[in-house]
């Protein structure tokens, strides 16, 4: 393969070693490395207990993964059960972008995820080392230094072999660090047997492949990329790309997005079979998503709710999902309205486990549009009302004020007050 | 120095003392301790409280970060908490330092 035409950079992919439970550790004035701590969210939704996180050790002694259940973890007194603290980790994660900023232009740092970055080092590298692995090697003593965490680092000339080196070879490194260049793609890559080791690739990806008779990168590489593209479409094309580490992304430039959407879902902390309490639930993920439509001063035109049955339903659907479109409205009693016409047109009786609900076909909301169906005092007696919780909420929390319907049997805003991601935001521990 | 709830070490007992009564629930055979973490990075003393139980995985809460980094406050803080609760305090990451007040070392471990 001529690669000569293709971009050539420096791109780091930085990836924090275990890092809630690495924060946790530092937290406690434990090395990183050697604690032995999973942190676990145990809200009402977690039947009991599920592990967001686990520390090097504890993985290595129990075997223990993320997102085990309370029930999966050994009864050894030496493992520490921590709760979770998304915004200690969410200011931890922008204290190390803060450090990357000394490595790379602010425009060069792109965060990938709360604990993943990916710096474009083409232009700065030479500043920190003979070669890219020493500048990598500054990076990791600065993060440890100042913040006490292990990063792992993938090298590659473009951000896709650097993702490549980061999760198939500097997790395993004793440096953790891992490199990979045009020149090295084909010896490290192509030998590549499990499939879904590879980013980008799921276990339905990887059984289509198989079904295609690609057992390998290889093979995949090898393959012919038309037959690729009829099978898996614009992904057949990309995966093709992938087996020979080619990425022509520009990060620099933003992608547009086509369509902008809003949307809140919520997995319901046991099996729900009653209607009223159902609809509780769906009011209030409605009341939540249409504060935010209000916040970014939008209209909606198309909602969306999604229901997940519990594995208890006799039923071969995993739930239902509908659309439906509706005049342009922010209004939080008309969106629960017609969610719940939704509802109540496509529940069978099914007990229930998630719900979501999204809000599409946004325009800029330029002012209230009277209808001459109801009387214009009753519709903007409504808008004020809608505006005058959305003030109180935001000078006051969102706890300040509810609707009483959330005291009700099944209702659960209040227990999510102060959620971050769904989980404990840790502000009640500062 | 203006007082300001940070540099009051009476708030800061208080907030810990409420934390405990809301996470302390006496059990048969349980052990409790409240682990002081002296934290190099981020310049505070990270309180948390243990609960070591029978047959149940050890649980370490967070009950406050004192961001005023100065020992005499620590001690203050200690000593007010101490008043109230008898659990073993745990200091950790204190090397070698000693109390303000009566020069022994913090941490003897």
């Amino acid at each position: 393969m001529n690669y000569t035409d293709e971009p050539h950079g420096i791109f780091f992919l930085i990836d924090n070693k275990s890092f809630y439970a690495s924060v946790e550790s530092i937290e406690r004035g434990l090395n990183p490395l050697q604690s032995i701590l999973v942190v676990m969210s145990e809200q009402a939704n977690t039947n009991g207990g599920l592990v967001l996180a686990t520390s090097p050790q504890a993985k290595k002694l129990f075997g223990i993964r993320n997102v085990d259940r309370w029930r999966d973890l050994p009864h050894d007194q030496r493992l520490l059960i921590v709760p979770p603290r998304m915004n200690l980790y969410i200011r931890k994660s922008l204290a190390i972008n803060q450090i990357f900023t000394h490595f790379a232009a602010e425009n060069d740092i792109y965060p990938y995820s709360i604990d993943e970055s990916i710096l474009d080092m083409t232009h700065s590298w030479q500043l920190f080392g003979q070669t890219p692995q020493q500048a990598a090697r500054c990076i990791q003593l600065a993060v440890r230094q100042q913040l006490g965490l292990y990063t792992t680092v993938g090298i590659g000339e473009n951000p896709l072999q650097a993702k490549l080196a980061l999760d198939l070879f500097a997790k395993h490194s004793p440096e953790l660090i891992g490199t990979l260049t045009y020149q090295t793609f084909t010896k490290h890559v192509w030998p590549i047997t499990d499939l879904t080791s590879v980013w980008s690739i799921g276990k339905q990806t990887a059984a289509r492949l198989n079904h295609l008779g690609i057992h390998q990168i290889k093979s995949l590489a090898l393959a012919d990329p038309f037959e690729l593209q009829k099978e898996f479409g614009i992904i057949g094309t990309q995966l093709f790309a992938l087996a020979w580490g080619i990425d022509r992304s520009q990060l620099q430039e933003s992608l547009p997005i086509k369509h902008h959407s809003l949307e809140n879902s919520q997995v319901l902390p046991r099996d729900y079979t009653d209607q009223a309490e159902i609809e509780i639930v769906i009011r209030e993920i409605g009341q939540q998503v249409a504060s935010r439509l209000r916040h970014r001063h939008l209209v909606t035109s198309c909602l969306h709710l999604g229901i997940g049955f519990s594995l208890t339903a006799k039923t071969d659907h995993p739930g239902f999902a509908h659309e439906l479109k509706v005049s342009a409205t922010d209004d939080t009693f008309e969106i629960n309205r017609q969610l719940l016409f939704i509802f109540r047109r496509y529940w069978q009786y099914e007990p229930l486990r998630q719900i979501r609900i999204g809000l599409s076909q946004l325009s800029p909301k330029t002012g209230d549009q009277l209808s001459l169906f109801t009387p214009p005092e009753k519709q903007i007696k409504k808008v004020m009302f809608n505006q005058v919780i959305d003030q109180i909420r935001d000078r006051f929390g969102t706890s300040a004020i509810m609707y009483a319907n959330s005291l009700g049997h099944g209702g659960t805003f209040r227990q999510r007050i102060g959620l971050v991601g769904g989980h404990n935001g840790g502000n009640s521990f500062e | 120095m203006e007082a300001t709830h940070l540099n009051n070490s009476d708030f800061e007992a208080q907030i810990i003392k409420q934390r405990l009564k809301l996470y302390f629930t006496p059990y048969i055979k349980a052990r409790y301790e409240i682990l002081v973490v002296n934290d190099i990075f981020a310049h505070s003393y990270n309180f948390f409280f243990n609960i070591y139980r029978p047959l149940k995985l050890p649980h370490s809460i967070p009950l406050r970060r004192i961001t005023f980094y100065r020992l005499e406050f620590l001690e203050n803080v200690v000593a007010n908490i101490r008043t109230e609760y008898k659990f073993s305090f745990v200091f950790r990451n204190f090397g070698k330092q000693r109390w303000p007040s009566n020069f022994t070392l913090i941490s003897k471990q």
